[in-house]
């Protein structure tokens, strides 16, 4: 077979302003992952520009077990707030992206080669999409009380009302006047 | 756009940023990071070969455990990213695809050099190719952006 990796992400990710988003990235490889995998995020503004690095990691397999080094950047709108949250022997590099904010809009691409597996698709992109923190729900509920509860509260008082203090003009005059009159005789 | 992103200026002196914690203690301004440069165009002839240049500078030591290097590939008018070379320690020519038996390495990394030469070109190669070299620890780029450099490539 040919050696290959294969590289998913999800296409579009949407989350609220102080969101801590994970961006999850899996992989295939035709090999077993081994300590001259690396994993490189990249991130792209929606306003456009060049490509920064959003953190690099590297491996180390010793006792059966993987552990990372990282390289996130030392400045620039990621610094601190991006953390590991993958697994190579688990297809997973997927990393989380703490307290989100508009700025982070745009899209993010997941690298993953796995020597001699680093050929196919070794790439996969995911599009933040980060909104301000929500009023809608509020005013959702607000027009919910508003259009349906007030009326429908109004009109049952109105009709236990009616109940309780029936008015005698008032059945008076609803009383049915049949044309057929009844005499005695 | 891509062309704007791809010239050959020295990016050294007039990008030095002081690193926070250097300014705090000594005042000394700390230049870190890659730069890497590749010719905006370039204009080959039908079933000819060109030598796709790339070269790079480190503020870190450049060794054969450190560097990596990516070729990636992007067809005129697509979005879409096709990995055309990798070097880790040794070369991966591409195994599959459009470059399978075309690309070749060309480069010498001790001395900076990143370049990969594609053979027998044909008009599919058409786009944009994309340079992106690592050096542990300089992954960033200088001032944490730019981490590649990219040439628009014609056929004629």
């Amino acid at each position: 077979t040919v050696s290959s990796i294969l590289v998913k992400t999800r296409a579009e990710l949407h989350a609220s302003k102080g969101d801590d988003v994970t961006l999850s990235c899996t992989f295939t490889s035709s090999n077993t992952p081994t300590s001259k995998m690396t994993v490189d995020w990249s991130y792209r503004p929606q306003t456009g520009g060049p490509p920064q690095t959003v953190i690099l990691l590297i491996f180390s397999y010793t006792f059966f077990h993987f552990s990372s080094r990282a390289f996130p950047p030392l400045d620039g709108q990621f610094t601190s707030r991006i953390q590991w949250k993958g697994s190579p022997a688990r297809g997973d590099a997927s990393i989380s992206l703490v307290n989100a904010t508009l700025n982070d809009n745009g899209t993010f691409t997941c690298s993953v080669r796995n020597p001699p597996d680093v050929h196919g698709s070794p790439t996969s992109h995911t599009v933040l999409t980060i909104t301000p923190k929500g009023n809608i729900r509020f005013s959702d509920v607000a027009v919910l009380l508003a259009l349906i509860l007030l009326p429908s509260a109004v009109i049952t008082v109105f009709l236990i009302g009616r109940m309780i203090c029936p008015r005698k003009k008032h059945s008076k005059s609803k009383a049915y006047r049949s044309p057929i009159e009844v005499t005695e005789g | 756009s891509w062309l704007e992103l791809s010239t050959t200026h020295c990016y050294g002196n007039a990008d030095e940023h002081s690193s926070p914690l250097f300014a705090f203690t000594t005042g000394v301004r700390h230049v870190s990071g890659i730069n890497i440069y590749t010719p905006n165009e370039l204009e080959v002839v039908n079933g000819t070969s060109v030598r796709l240049k790339c070269t790079f500078t480190s503020t870190h030591k450049v060794t054969l455990q450190t560097v990596t290097v990516s070729w990636n590939f992007r067809p005129l008018n697509s979005g879409s990213e096709e990995s055309v070379f990798f070097y880790q320690g040794t070369p991966f020519p591409p195994n599959m695809g459009r470059f399978k038996d075309r690309a070749v390495w060309s480069g010498d990394i001790l001395r900076g050099d990143a370049s990969i030469t594609l053979n027998d070109v044909r008009p599919t190669f058409n786009g944009t190719y994309i340079c992106q070299v690592r050096n542990l620890p300089d992954v960033h780029g200088s001032n944490g952006e730019k981490v590649s450099s990219n040439s628009e490539f014609y056929l004629l």
